[in-house]
């Protein structure tokens, strides 16, 4: 049995299959902050300020109603919600996006004249050594600090117990403080 | 009770000096849209309504699958954080991308921007009229070929005639005159 909400997502999306403009209209004032938030986390997660996320979300409305709209099709009401949905269709554009964008190119006349000096300026970047941590050690990690997931749901996802994140957590870090003496020292 | 993790301000601070070395490296070679069935599938588990079983055939295939992982976080952290509003420029390019010519529907093909609609039949019978337009054309341009060949045949076949009759007027005109002056040759 579907709720009011997944009826009215039902109805809507089969309107815009069907080709009704008005219906698209009313998607658009409905949804286009769902899918611009969710552009703009993207992008931000990314470590990318939000100059392209105009393009980026108006880029996943075109693909929404692309070839015939096949990818609205696609949505199943009786899953998911439709807001939810275009979450995660917006986060994939998004990293599509990410993934085709080049290196930016400056003119050279638009670069600051301390870029053209003799001595860098540049910090040295921290040196890792490759496979001071595991796979699976970053992982969690990034999934602690970045995403701020709790060890419960980590050990969901990665299918493994939640005191095994910790204790890996805990691992990573002593790896971690390990070499940073050792490099200061 | 689950236990928290403790993470110390000093522990944040050293993941930010690495952080940097273990992001994911985005994946190369093919689109980040899944299939269908996987993206109601995330929706599902990120709205909690997904069964035992999903939940678990969705783990295990980001289990396998970093690039479906890391599209999995975007679309978690992008769910959690606080709505955006969408500007009214998106608003306005979003509602032009619903073009018709993009869009077939029950009302078929739209033209010129919606305002034309032009059912499916029609296509059908324009497509039809075309075909005897092609065939009448090529009929009436055999026609009158046969027709030019016809009248040249014709007109070649007089001219052949005349010469001929003249050819023997002139012979019997001028036997006649060698008859009258009784001249033998």
């Amino acid at each position: 049995m579907l709720s009011d909400r997944r009826k009215h997502d039902l109805d809507l999306v089969q309107r815009l299959i069907d080709g009704d403009t008005e219906a698209w209209e009313r998607f658009v004032d409905e949804f286009s902050s769902a899918i611009f938030g969710a552009v703009i986390n993207t992008l931000r997660r990314s470590g990318h300020g939000p100059d392209d996320s105009n393009d980026v979300a108006q880029d996943v409305f075109v693909r929404l109603c692309k070839d015939d709209c096949r990818l609205l099709k696609q949505f199943d009401p009786k899953r998911a919600g439709l807001k939810t949905w275009l979450g995660v269709i917006a986060s994939s554009v998004t990293i599509d996006h990410l993934r085709k964008q080049k290196a930016p190119n400056t003119p050279l006349d638009d670069l600051p004249e301390e870029v053209g000096s003799v001595q860098p300026v540049t910090p040295d970047p921290v040196k890792i050594p490759k496979g001071l941590l595991s796979e699976r050690q970053a992982m969690i990690l990034r999934m602690l600090y970045d995403e701020d997931m709790d060890a419960a749901e980590i050990g969901d996802l990665l299918g493994i117990d939640s005191q095994t994140v910790r204790s890996t957590h805990h691992k990573a870090l002593v790896k971690l403080r390990k070499y940073f003496r050792k490099d200061f020292d | 009770m689950t236990r928290k993790t403790l993470i110390t301000r000093a522990d944040k601070a050293l993941w930010e000096r690495v952080r940097e070395a273990y992001q994911p490296a985005p994946a190369k070679g093919r689109t980040r849209i899944p299939d269908g069935d996987t993206t109601n599938l995330i929706a599902a588990v990120l709205d909690g309504v997904a069964s035992e079983a999903d939940r678990r055939a969705l783990m295990k295939r980001l289990r396998r699958d970093p690039a479906l992982m890391d599209l999995y976080l975007a679309a978690r952290a992008a769910r959690a954080a606080a709505p955006v509003e969408a500007p009214q420029s998106l608003r306005a390019l979003a509602r032009h991308v619903y073009t018709p010519s993009a869009n077939k529907g029950r009302n078929g093909n739209r033209l010129g921007g919606g305002g034309i609609a032009v059912p499916r039949w029609g296509w059908v019978a324009a497509s039809m009229l075309a075909v005897l337009l092609a065939a009448g054309g090529y009929w009436l341009g055999q026609e009158s070929a046969t027709r030019v060949a016809d009248n040249g045949n014709a007109g070649a076949e007089t001219e052949i005639a005349n010469d001929v009759d003249l050819e023997d007027q002139n012979q019997e005109a001028g036997s006649g005159l060698f008859d009258a002056l009784d001249i033998d040759f």
